[in-house]
């Protein structure tokens, strides 16, 4: 046996470990090997700072703690907790869900036009469609500015239809519970929009400058 | 062995499968120190080690109907013990690192005022030494150079091979050896 199977064998050959035969085997080469008998007495020395160490305690009222975790709850707490529990639970999770999906919709609606623009408009005729003046939403917003009766009352023919295409007469009655229409109103605005647009318009052409008014 | 076996007794064992609450207390108060001692030197915290004692005693409470009685009790639970102490290591899940570093020291014995401070410093190499040693042949060491068990019963709560055991406690205990240097004679 040389030096290296005899290490192997060091810790086993402390313990008793080793069969009979294999254990004469290490006895004979330590005879004759001091680097082994004091790599031997090393680990001897090391396995008893090992069994030094004190032994672990649990913690105080560990006992208690194991029993009580096994102890099976009565039928009427695993009854309430299979009724009552999962709502605890189940509420607020739907709540959020219902929450995250309108606010969902909100942010799908805010970020798509065509969404919005089908929202607003009314459902129109094959001629409103036609007559409808493909201008830029810029162009809708400066003519807004600029007085929505004036925009009106340059469009004759206004038909008491709700699909009324612009070049309908203007009626002369406005709705009064007609929304105000906002910067970013469609191409073709109901007449209920188109009337209140006249009173809104006169109301803006009274904030106009005198050099806008005049023109 | 720290104790006699007197829990393998038949009659213990029956009550236990037919789920007798006091006998199955019996169990916990026995077995407690030693199956919270292999979990807290594996994972070097009381807090984790706590839980996975406890999740031991209650996989061994679920499983008592099934117990052939083949094995002794402890070697059951210590199976149980090292086989959760050495999954927890190998996923990682240590959320009690630090608090576990605090463990060790406390172990150590740092916390008690009238102990020597030599005697401190020994322990706290100790119990870095061994923490610092791979997981598998640190159960290994635990098993036989803190608990006590004998090689069989090592590669029974293990499923190793004698030899595999053999081999891996004498590296383990080099490693030792090598890093604890300063305070052999």
């Amino acid at each position: 046996m040389n030096c290296h199977d005899a290490r192997e064998s060091l810790s086993a050959y402390l313990d008793e470990a080793l069969d009979p035969d294999e254990r004469r085997q290490v006895a004979a080469h330590l005879e004759g090997c001091a680097e082994c008998r004091r790599e031997l007495a090393r680990l001897e020395q090391t396995v008893a700072l090992l069994r030094r160490v004190e032994p672990a305690r649990a913690p105080v009222g560990f006992v208690d703690r194991v029993t009580a975790a096994a102890r099976p709850r009565p039928w009427y707490r695993r009854a309430a907790a299979a009724i009552f529990l999962p709502f605890s639970v189940k509420l607020p999770a739907e709540a959020t869900a219902l929450v995250m999906i309108a606010l969902l919709a909100v942010y799908v609606f805010e970020r798509t036009p065509a969404l919005q623009e089908s929202a607003r408009q009314q459902p129109a005729g094959p001629e409103a469609k036609r007559e409808e003046p493909s201008t830029t939403r810029s162009y809708e917003i400066s003519r807004d500015l600029r007085g929505r009766g004036d925009a009106v009352g340059a469009q004759s023919g206004a038909q008491p239809a709700p699909t009324a295409p612009p070049s309908a007469p203007s009626r002369p009655e406005p709705a009064p519970a007609a929304p105000p229409p906002v910067a970013t109103a469609p191409a073709a605005p109901s007449p209920s929009a188109k009337a209140e647009g006249t009173a809104e318009g006169r109301r803006a052409e009274n904030r106009q400058p005198p050099a806008e008014q005049g023109a | 062995m720290r104790e006699a076996e007197a829990g393998d007794a038949p009659r213990f064992l029956d009550r236990l499968r037919a789920g007798d609450t006091a006998a199955f207390e019996e169990l916990v108060i026995r077995y407690q120190h030693r199956v919270f001692g292999v979990a807290v030197r594996m994972l070097g915290s009381a807090a984790e080690a706590q839980e996975v004692a406890q999740e031991a005693f209650l996989r061994a409470h679920r499983g008592l109907a099934e117990f052939r009685g083949d094995a002794k009790l402890s070697t059951w639970l210590y199976a149980i013990t090292s086989r959760l102490c050495l999954n927890r290591l190998a996923t990682g899940e240590r959320r009690l690192r630090r608090q576990g570093e605090e463990t060790l020291l406390r172990l150590a014995g740092n916390d008690r005022p009238d102990a020597a401070v030599e005697r401190s410093e020994l322990e706290a190499a100790l119990h870095r030494a061994i923490a610092e040693l791979p997981e598998e042949r640190r159960i290994v060491v635990v098993l036989r150079d803190l608990e006590g068990l004998p090689y069989e019963e090592i590669a029974e709560v293990l499923e190793l091979e004698l030899g595999t055991v053999r081999s891996r406690l004498h590296r383990a205990r080099a490693d030792l050896k090598d890093k604890l240097e300063r305070f052999l004679p």
